[in-house]
């Protein structure tokens, strides 16, 4: 009986270690690289059947925008069974690595960003990386492709070809300003930094708080929108990486100071404690009138309306003395649709994608982003800030491409997380401390 | 064979293979795949189709624990620290109390078990939710309290109160677990023993000190592992409450989510298998310190 | 560590806690003093919870206006509307199933590895006991635990998600080992005497005495269970086999999510669960041991 147990032991113990070689084994050698498949083409009605698997992630706008182009979809096309599926966004990477591994999703959403030759390779993207493998099929031939906006195609390409379709815009380095307050104090939206300094202290003497911030939230994009207005191209915010990249610039002189120096200035017109505000709190102290401006995006300009009262307009926050460096606002293409290339039903999902491309009106009725393709009816918010986006200005954190050896406070310069009341320093101390994890990652 | 583990039953073959059998799922679903972890440390799989899998040796672990960052894992360690002492100690003390509290005849103890229970159900999302807007530093009701006393917080935005705050968020919601499990272990305790004890004349503190403690001690065991082993993974109530990169209450399992887990759309950075390596220096990090506790909760649960 | 009982004591019924009635309890200022502690923690609890049902009284507007203060216009309409925005009629079900089942599986499983190791009947019990803590602090498998169902052909199947979900009994074996140093190894002697099997003793015996203990690991897994999210996204394609809370996406944006209704949908997700425990708190009584000892 003793041997009995003691085999029955170690038997279990070898079962363990063997059972966990084969599976290390079986590991490596399936995910070894294959040969990619060949780009497909849109093909006729009749060819397209079976399932189409879409993964998204999700937003009540764009689902709602997406459902409308399906039902569509599945009229014109009826014999294909559409699975849409939405998860979120913090969910979304998990959901469709596995999904890829598994091979069950057609279309799905991908960000390959081309890495410049002077970031370090380690710091490159999953989707770089399966684009550069060929895991995604190559739209940049395809006639649906013609029908969106060419700036906006030019910066979403990735080494020259463009695997991604655009759904929509957002705009983000700008204030949303309450009209009425406005015109209750004789100000119009400001155009340079003295008069946007000059109307947040009128603000400020009639009892309103200038800028109501979400310190949990969205701080950050304060230091987005001086940067655009510090770097308004995008081939001077490449410059700007590339001279930090290349330690030519320092994060902590000159206009990089400048740019920390004003988020500390702008943080000055905030709500008191606003470390601890989260975005309800910031929306509802704007819906109630209590702040004239908020620092936000375009995305939610929907939930904005159906709450009501506020009259409400957006204009990029000057952060220059220079009017024409703060005319445009900077943004980045919303949910960019893929095909990954071991796509069970390609020739349904290449139809889906140029369907969407055909309809895209039933989309952007509903999601609430600026449309990527020109001419399309859009939502009066958008016109009314066309001056600002006429051309596609990608915002500072699309192009800067973080070095994960770097600590925190170089992760995504510039530092405004160090600058009080959201952390512990002033502008110079903040600048110092993103200077040395930067000096200090390899 | 030790007389002690006799068994009583007739063959131990019997209770060999049902054990067996019992860990056989365990060992396909829960350990094999830990196991497997480890063994995805030394590569830089990623998972995907068309990337393969190269074997790296130690490569993430040194990129571990040279990058950077290490700054900022110290000061997570040390909030680490403080974080899992402070929630452990208050947790189960106070989750004690508590239960004999609700053990004893009262009306409404049933409501009362309920309502402390609920957090546990409800998950962290609703429960960070709840706690940013009622400590609002604008409009919520502890700020309306706060002003009461003429003064203002940033709450979760004020570094000196946030860990505190944290600490009491995360004590809230895991008293219901620790409840559960000490009423369980107080049903364990015989009724005569009390029984006995009011004989002899004992006081109900005496009772408490004599008579429960001690016979609670495997549920106080199985509490404080629980908790210490919760406080020092658990990151998610700390992500929805002060956000990811506060150092003001950045626990390293945080850390290790945002350096490994963390992606926006686009992928992740890190491949797969140094978000392996470095949930294998937590593990290895929370494995001594609990089976330390462990083993000292055992000891002192035989020695009584 | 078991404590001598007094065997040879005069026969008196075993007074389980419920059965005195409250009402012939003498109001001592202890118990005044308990009223007050019990209030206290009510309060403490209470408080955010009503917070949580205010907030899924809002609609949309009017949290984005309201956030933190008293619901102006409740809208009870809004439960129903979670209800049907997260899709929860076609999911329940499934959830009901697999946390049933899992929580069960797991319950058992419990039981049959932690007896023999209380007992020592298996060889290095301190060994296991380190593997049963091992087993609440092993890294995320998240990664590895979907590989192997997929190679086992059990991705996008119920049964594999159950299977997984089941293997996760947290501190279901400790606790089970906890308990049974207070159940003395006379009462096994006892019933093996009477003639009970290992098995026989294992699964109509034991549960008996250990009915607080088992009813807890149940609960405990049964939320786990009940709660998980991040497996069933990675192994589920087919939304049919979606479990309630991926019901709970509908509400979750990128940007911003409707927060009322997400408080809504998560007080109806979380309903059944304390259902389950109200049930399951008649369990929670005072052991029988002493009686089966004298009987």
């Amino acid at each position: 009986m003793a041997t009995m147990k003691l085999r029955a032991g170690r038997a279990r113990y070898f079962r363990l270690i063997a059972l966990a070689g084969a599976t290390a084994l079986a590991l490596s050698a399936c995910s070894g690289a294959e040969a990619p498949a060949p780009a497909s083409v849109p093909t006729d009605t009749a060819a397209v059947n079976g399932e189409l698997n879409i993964l998204v992630s999700s937003a009540a706008g764009s689902d709602a925008g997406f459902k409308a182009v399906n039902d569509a979809f599945a009229e014109e096309f009826p014999n294909v069974t559409v699975n849409f599926t939405a998860v979120p966004n913090e969910n979304y990477n998990q959901a469709r690595t596995s999904r890829l591994t598994a091979g069950s999703i057609d279309v799905g959403l991908a960000n390959p960003r081309e890495l410049p030759s002077y970031v370090p390779e380690s710091n490159m993207g999953d989707d770089a990386r399966l684009a550069d493998a060929g895991g995604f099929v190559d739209l940049t031939d395809q006639a649906f492709m013609e029908k969106f906006t060419p700036s906006v195609l030019e910066q979403t390409r990735y080494k020259g070809k463009n695997y991604t379709v655009p759904t929509g815009l957002s705009y983000y380095t700008g204030l949303t300003y309450n009209k009425e307050i406005f015109a209750e104090n004789g100000l119009t939206p400001p155009t340079t930094w003295d008069e946007f300094i000059t109307l947040c202290e009128t603000l400020k003497t009639n009892g309103i708080t200038p800028i109501s911030i979400g310190g949990k939230d969205t701080a950050g994009i304060i230091m987005l929108s001086v940067v655009q207005s510090t770097y308004p191209t995008a081939q001077a915010k490449q410059d700007l990486a590339q001279g930090l990249y290349e330690h030519t610039i320092a994060l902590n002189d000159d206009e990089q100071l400048e740019v920390l120096q004003k988020v500390e200035k702008v943080y000055s017109y905030g709500q008191p404690n606003f470390a601890g505000s989260n975005y309800s709190q910031m929306t509802s102290e704007f819906l109630n009138g209590q702040a004239a401006m908020i620092s936000d995006g375009t995305w939610n300009v929907g939930s904005l309306r159906e709450a009501g009262g506020v009259d409400f307009g957006y204009f990029p926050l000057p952060a220059s003395d220079t009017a024409a460096d703060n005319a445009s606002l900077g943004g980045k293409a919303e949910l960019s649709l893929a095909v990954p290339s071991n796509a069970k039903n390609k020739p349904a999902a290449m139809a889906w994608m140029a369907f969407f491309a055909d309809n895209y009106e039933l989309f952007n009725d509903e999601a609430g982003f600026a449309p990527s393709q020109p001419g399309v009816a859009s939502d009066e918010f958008y016109t009314g800030i066309e001056q600002y986006t006429e051309t596609f200005e990608p915002a500072w954190d699309t192009i800067w491409i973080a070095n994960t050896s770097a600590g925190q406070a170089a992760a995504l310069p510039f530092n405004w997380q160090g600058i009080q009341p959201m952390g512990a320093g002033d502008a110079q101390a903040a600048a110092d401390a993103a200077q040395r994890d930067w000096d200090a990652a390899k | 064979m030790n007389s002690s583990n006799y068994i009583v039953f007739g063959r131990r073959l019997t209770a060999q293979i049902s054990f067996a059998i019992g860990m056989s799922l365990i060992v396909l679903f829960s350990l094999v795949p830990a196991v497997l972890i480890l063994v995805i440390s030394f590569t830089d799989i990623r998972s995907l189709p068309y990337l393969p899998t190269r074997f790296v040796g130690v490569e993430n672990y040194l990129t571990f624990f040279s990058s950077a960052q290490i700054g900022y894992n110290l000061s997570a360690l040390k909030n680490t620290f403080v974080f899992a002492f402070a929630v452990t100690f208050f947790q189960n003390v106070i989750a004690l109390f508590i239960a004999v509290l609700l053990n004893q005849r009262l009306v409404g103890r049933n409501f009362a078990r309920a309502v402390v229970f609920l957090p546990t159900i409800l998950g962290v999302t609703v429960i960070g939710l709840i706690f940013s807007l009622i400590f609002n530093p604008s409009a919520g009701p502890a700020a309306e309290l706060w002003a009461a006393f003429g003064q203002s917080s940033a709450f979760f935005g004020d570094p000196n109160l946030a860990m505190a705050l944290v600490i009491f968020v995360q004590v809230w919601s895991g008293i219901g677990v620790a409840v559960v499990i000490y009423l369980a272990g107080l049903q364990a305790i015989p009724q005569e023993l009390y029984e006995v004890a009011d004989i002899d004349g004992a006081t109900n503190w005496q009772k408490l000190r004599n008579v429960t403690i001690p016979l609670l001690a495997p549920s106080v065991t199985a509490n404080t592992l629980l908790c210490i082993i919760g406080a020092l993974q658990s990151y998610q109530l700390i992500y929805v409450l002060t956000g990811p990169i506060n150092p003001a209450t950045q626990v390293l399992s945080l850390a290790i989510f945002t350096q490994g887990f963390g992606g926006a759309q686009g992928g992740t950075v890190q491949s797969q298998g140094y978000a392996a390596a470095i949930s294998i220096v937590q593990f290895v990090i929370v494995a001594i310190i609990s089976l330390a506790t462990l083993a000292y909760l055992r000891s002192k649960e035989t020695a009584l | 560590m078991t404590t001598p009982l007094p065997v040879a004591a005069p026969p008196r019924p075993i007074a389980a806690r419920e059965d005195t009635p409250v009402g012939r309890h003498r109001l001592t200022p202890l118990t005044l003093v308990g009223y007050a502690l019990m209030l206290i923690v009510i309060i403490v609890y209470a408080y955010p919870l009503l917070f949580l049902i205010n907030t899924a009284l809002k609609s949309n507007a009017e949290f984005l206006v309201n956030p933190t203060g008293l619901v102006r216009a409740p809208e009870f309409g809004n439960f129903v509307a979670a209800w049907e925005q997260g899709n929860f009629a076609n999911y329940v079900l499934n959830s009901v199933l697999y946390t049933f089942v899992a929580a069960s599986l797991g319950t058992v499983m419990s039981l049959m590895i932690g007896f023999p190791v209380a007992r020592g009947y298996v060889k290095h019990p301190r060994l296991w006991q380190g593997v049963f803590a091992a087993m609440l602090f092993l890294p995320n498998t998240l990664v590895t635990v979907f590989q192997m169902a997929l190679r086992l052909n059990l991705y996008d199947t119920a049964l594999g998600y159950i299977l997984i979900m089941a293997s996760g009994v947290g501190v279901g074996p400790l606790l089970v080992t906890g308990y049974l140093s207070s159940i003395p190894r006379e009462i096994d002697e006892a019933a093996a005497m009477d003639g009970a099997g290992y098995l026989r003793y294992l699964f109509t015996f034991l549960p008996k005495l250990m009915a607080p203990v088992l009813s807890t690991i149940f609960i405990l897994q049964a939320i786990g269970v009940w709660n998980d999210i991040i497996l069933a996204t990675i192994l589920f394609t087919d939304q049919e086999k979606w479990p309630v809370t991926l019901g709970l996406f509908a509400f979750k944006g990128t940007y911003t999510s409707q927060w009322s209704l997400l408080s809504a949908a998560t007080l109806i997700v979380a309903a059944p669960l304390l259902i389950v425990y109200l049930f399951l708190q008649r369990y929670l009584v005072a052991s029988v041991v002493g009686g089966a000892v004298k009987g």
